[in-house]
């Protein structure tokens, strides 16, 4: 695993926290509020984007939803940057 | 007030639905209300097994459909209950399909209408297929049943998205089979958290608990064979009070999960502090 993954991700984690943030994503898709293909289409749109100004491996793309409060979710993006075009 | 028809699901299988009808039931029954207990799990017989009435069994619902017998005829009373606790045994017919839709409506309004049940509870097989649809066609509330596992929780939201369909709008959850320590420990999702996940009210709490293979084992619900043996269980704690809650919707939820303090007799030290020891 790539060390910001390590970083950035579940480290320090709860289990139940990483099993919240899953559920979350995944009824988020049921639910059909954000379907996989979009969220693809938008990290795909990302990466053409910051592309033109910076080295970026697409594997490397995570992101994470949480909810804010009733109303709102938020995402994020975590793109690691390799090195200045 | 009219009878209360509730539909008790869970998507996924094996998460106790089966085991929470017939403990749940049980204590509505001993509350002092008329309960029905249904099993619409067609084809698989569990409900009869686990109050140990299985060999009272007579007449089942294809007896009253066919017009063999009279429904009253074919329920089968629960004697340590007299007269509050009645079971509706499912037909071990393969085939679900030979159950139509409209009979059993009629069945389930029959009990309620002409026979004075205050609750009727109709457990739901696995899945989201016939089994699922015809016992949630009669019911006017839903209990979705569920254990704090992620694919288990994604497949009650499937069946609460499904219920929307029946026009079931009153909706309640159950998150059963939970390890209070591992909670507190950060490795399980809390019922809290999956109550908030799946926007539905948490309408009890049933820890894990090893007294329920025994209680399935000798055909007993829980809260029976506790009061036998003079000692009061987590998982009778968690049926009792989520039936009271079911009577009463403001009676307050039991958290074992809040009131869970590790103490220096560990987990068992403290809980035997919390039910006090000898009996309720
Ligand atoms: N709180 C609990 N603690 C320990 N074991 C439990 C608890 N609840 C249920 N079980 C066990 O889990 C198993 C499944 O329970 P049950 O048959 O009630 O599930 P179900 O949802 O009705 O299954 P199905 O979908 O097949 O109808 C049984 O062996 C039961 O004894
Ligand atoms: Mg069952």
């Amino acid at each position: 695993m790539a060390w910001w993954k390590s970083l950035w991700k579940n480290k320090g984690k709860k289990s139940a926290d990483i099993a919240k943030e899953r559920l979350h994503v995944m009824l988020l898709h049921q639910r059909g509020l954000l379907s996989k293909q979009d969220l693809e289409s938008m990290e795909k749109d990302l990466i053409e984007v910051l592309s033109k100004y910076l080295d970026i491996n697409p594997g490397e793309i995570e992101f994470e939803i949480k909810k804010v409060d009733e109303k709102y979710q938020a995402i994020s993006f975590i793109i690691p940057v390799t090195s200045k075009k | 007030m009219a009878g209360r028809i509730i539909v008790v699901t869970s998507g996924k299988g094996g998460v106790g639905k089966t085991t929470f009808t017939a403990n749940v039931g049980y204590a509505l029954a001993e509350k002092g209300y008329k309960v029905l207990l249904i099993d619409g799990d067609v084809g698989l017989r569990n409900l009869d097994v686990l109050l140990g009435l299985e060999r009272r069994v007579i007449y089942n619902i294809m007896d009253v459909i066919t017009g063999r017998t009279e429904l009253s005829k074919a329920l089968v009373k629960d004697k340590r209950v007299p007269g509050n606790l009645f079971l509706l045994p499912t037909s071990q017919t393969k085939f679900k399909e030979d159950i139509p839709e409209e009979a059993f409506v009629n069945i389930v309004r029959e009990a309620r209408d002409k026979m004075g049940f205050d609750f009727i509870l109709i457990d739901s097989p696995a899945g989201i297929e016939y089994g699922f649809r015809l016992a949630a066609k009669p019911a006017e509330e839903a209990i979705i049943v569920t254990i704090p596992e992620i694919t288990a929780i994604r497949d009650a939201d499937r069946v609460i998205g499904l219920l929307d369909n029946y026009g079931i709008e009153k909706r309640s959850l159950v998150v059963n089979r939970v390890d209070i320590a591992e909670v507190k420990e950060g490795n399980v999702l809390s019922p809290q958290d999956i109550s908030d996940e799946l926007s539905v009210k948490l309408l009890g709490i049933i820890p894990m608990d090893k007294i329920v293979t025994e209680a399935t084992n000798e055909g007993k619900p829980v809260i029976v064979l506790e009061k036998e043996r003079g000692k009061a269980t987590l998982a009778g704690k968690g049926f009792m009070s989520t039936a009271e809650r079911i009577i009463d919707e403001n009676a307050p939820l039991w958290d074992p999960v809040e009131e869970y303090v590790p103490s220096s007799g560990g987990i068992l030290g403290f809980f035997k502090n919390l039910l006090g020891g000898s009996g309720r």
